[in-house]
């Protein structure tokens, strides 16, 4: 019996239980069920218990949308991301699609757009259909001058996809972001940082799956197939 | 109060706290338990801590670590710093309101598996985490969870540097060479021992205790410091990884206890915990954080 059949049953047999009595054959139950006053009453728990297994059914369904984090997700970071198109959204909403990830700043002047041309690498070489099914991230690590407009600048110069998303976090959440991922930067007397500039794989739950620091349009044929296996795992 | 702070503290007290033998007379444990809770309350409304001391900003304090771009000195802003290490007790209270940080629940992406590892329970310290020990084997991520909780943050490591630069006298006595030693001879020490009770040493010219000597403590920025050409990530050593440049040099290659400190702090994980790495909570002025 699907989820659907128990949840119409269960309410023709509310319905029938609570506004009707006497005898009722029009809405297709068993005679058996139709009897005396104490089949009545088994119906009525019948009715009851399937309605409480539709209610099991619908709780085991949203479950298993929201089951519990695993320990080792990155999106156990409760950190609020701004986006470049002014969006707000919690990390823990690009749960459910797998990630590609790296730590950037819009002001830097050499090893940040490689970082973008890295990414643009790994997106140009799967196929449209992998395509559709992962997401870029960027986040900046100076959100101190990367506003929603420095970000969007960035995103419209360089002609980033629908599945872009250049942002924006909290100065505190920078360092746990980046203390997760593995980056390391420091700022610089000049206003410039000093910082690695890896690209991180994430699963569709969050998990660091691979990574990759070779810089440039042609990427790494190893992270290249830890995309395609991610993609293919989902 | 203090007077009844070292009542607390006396042996006497402290045998006499175990309670088993005294829950024979239900009457008088009552007792005991109600006095007790009340010495606790009034002592928990009078510990509300002690004010944090300001430490004045030093626009050039000359730090040990010389980057390309810093010209071997930094800016410090005037800021707040907790005048002595968090300790277990300190941190127990914090779990006790925050369950998502008791050992057993915090993620492992934010702990590894020794974290509060020594404490008896998730929410008990036990024999081997006395109250007023500093607590250790947190890793930098619940460190920073706890300074957050408290309305502040983790020093950085100049504000670090800075206030731990002092003596009782001297705002800077890095240079003279008995300050050192006393320093280095903490090193020394078999680190096999329990760590000692916070406050027991000399507090310096701004009213900071333990900034040497007890633990290590985790800084804001510990992952930041050795930023340079090194490359920490696996893969090949030759490709570019930095935007800019900023090698790192030091200063002052007398200063190995400071140096040390910074090896020891940029070795770990911010997942890591140790026996020996504790913590203390900075802020800014007037303002939360």
């Amino acid at each position: 019996m699907n989820i659907f059949e128990v949840r119409r049953s269960a309410l023709a047999h509310w319905i029938s239980g609570k506004f009707t009595s006497g005898p009722r054959h029009s809405l297709g139950r068993s005679p058996a069920q139709d009897a005396a006053r104490p089949q009545r009453t088994a119906s009525r728990k019948a009715a009851r218990s399937a309605a409480l297994q539709m209610l099991l059914a619908l709780w085991t369904c949203s479950a298993a949308v929201a089951s519990p984090l695993p320990n080792d997700s990155l999106y156990q970071l409760d950190a609020q991301l701004t986006a470049h198109d002014a969006r707000d959204s919690k990390l823990a909403d690009r749960r459910g699609r797998p990630q590609l990830v790296a730590m950037f700043y819009t002001s830097c002047k050499f090893v940040c757009p490689l970082i973008i041309d890295s990414v643009k690498g790994v997106e140009h070489v799967l196929t449209p259909a992998e395509r559709a099914d992962i997401d870029f991230l960027l986040i900046s690590i100076d959100p101190e001058r990367d506003d929603v407009a420095a970000l969007a600048s960035v995103a419209g110069k360089r002609k980033l996809g629908t599945h872009w998303t250049l942002a924006r976090t909290e100065e505190r959440n920078v360092r746990k972001l980046a203390a997760l991922l593995g980056v390391r930067y420091r700022a610089l007397a000049d206003g410039e940082f000093n910082h690695t500039s890896t690209l991180y794989l994430l699963d569709a739950d969050g998990r660091k799956l691979a990574s990759s620091s070779k810089l440039g349009t042609v990427p790494d044929a190893e992270f290249v197939a830890a995309v395609r296996a991610a993609l293919s795992a989902k | 109060m203090s007077a009844m702070l070292d009542r607390l503290r006396s042996p006497e007290y402290a045998q006499r706290s175990p309670g088993i033998r005294l829950a024979r007379n239900p009457r008088r444990t009552l007792c005991v338990l109600r006095a007790t809770c009340l010495s606790l309350l009034s002592c928990g409304a009078h510990a509300a801590e002690p004010a944090w001391p300001v430490l004045p900003g030093n626009a050039e304090f000359k730090t040990v670590l010389a980057y390309e771009d810093t010209a071997s000195t930094v800016s410090i802003p005037s800021f707040e710093l907790q005048p002595q290490p968090v300790t277990n007790a300190e941190f127990l209270r914090f779990v006790t309101v925050a369950p998502e940080w008791r050992r057993g629940t915090a993620p492992t992406i934010f702990v590894d598996a020794e974290y509060l590892a020594h404490w008896s329970g998730p929410l008990s310290l036990g024999k081997n985490a006395q109250a007023d020990q500093p607590v250790s084997q947190v890793s930098w991520f619940a460190a920073q969870a706890y300074c957050e909780a408290q309305g502040a943050r983790l020093p950085t490591w100049s504000e670090w540097e800075y206030a731990a630069a002092a003596d009782a006298t001297r705002v800077d006595a890095r240079q003279d060479p008995a300050w050192r030693e006393a320093i280095l001879a903490w090193y020394s020490k078999p680190s096999g021992q329990p760590l000692a009770e916070v406050g027991q040493a000399a507090a310096n010219v701004y009213g900071v205790q333990d900034l040497h000597g007890l633990v290590w403590e985790w800084v804001d920025d510990y992952a930041a410091m050795l930023v340079s050409a090194d490359n920490r990530d696996q893969g090949d050593a030759d490709i570019l990884k930095f935007c800019g440049a900023g090698a790192l040099s030091t200063n002052d290659r007398e200063n190995y206890a400071v140096l040390m400190r910074i090896a020891m702090l940029s070795a770990l994980e911010a997942v890591d915990t140790t026996r020996n790495v504790g913590f203390r909570c900075a802020r800014d002025l007037g303002g939360r954080r």
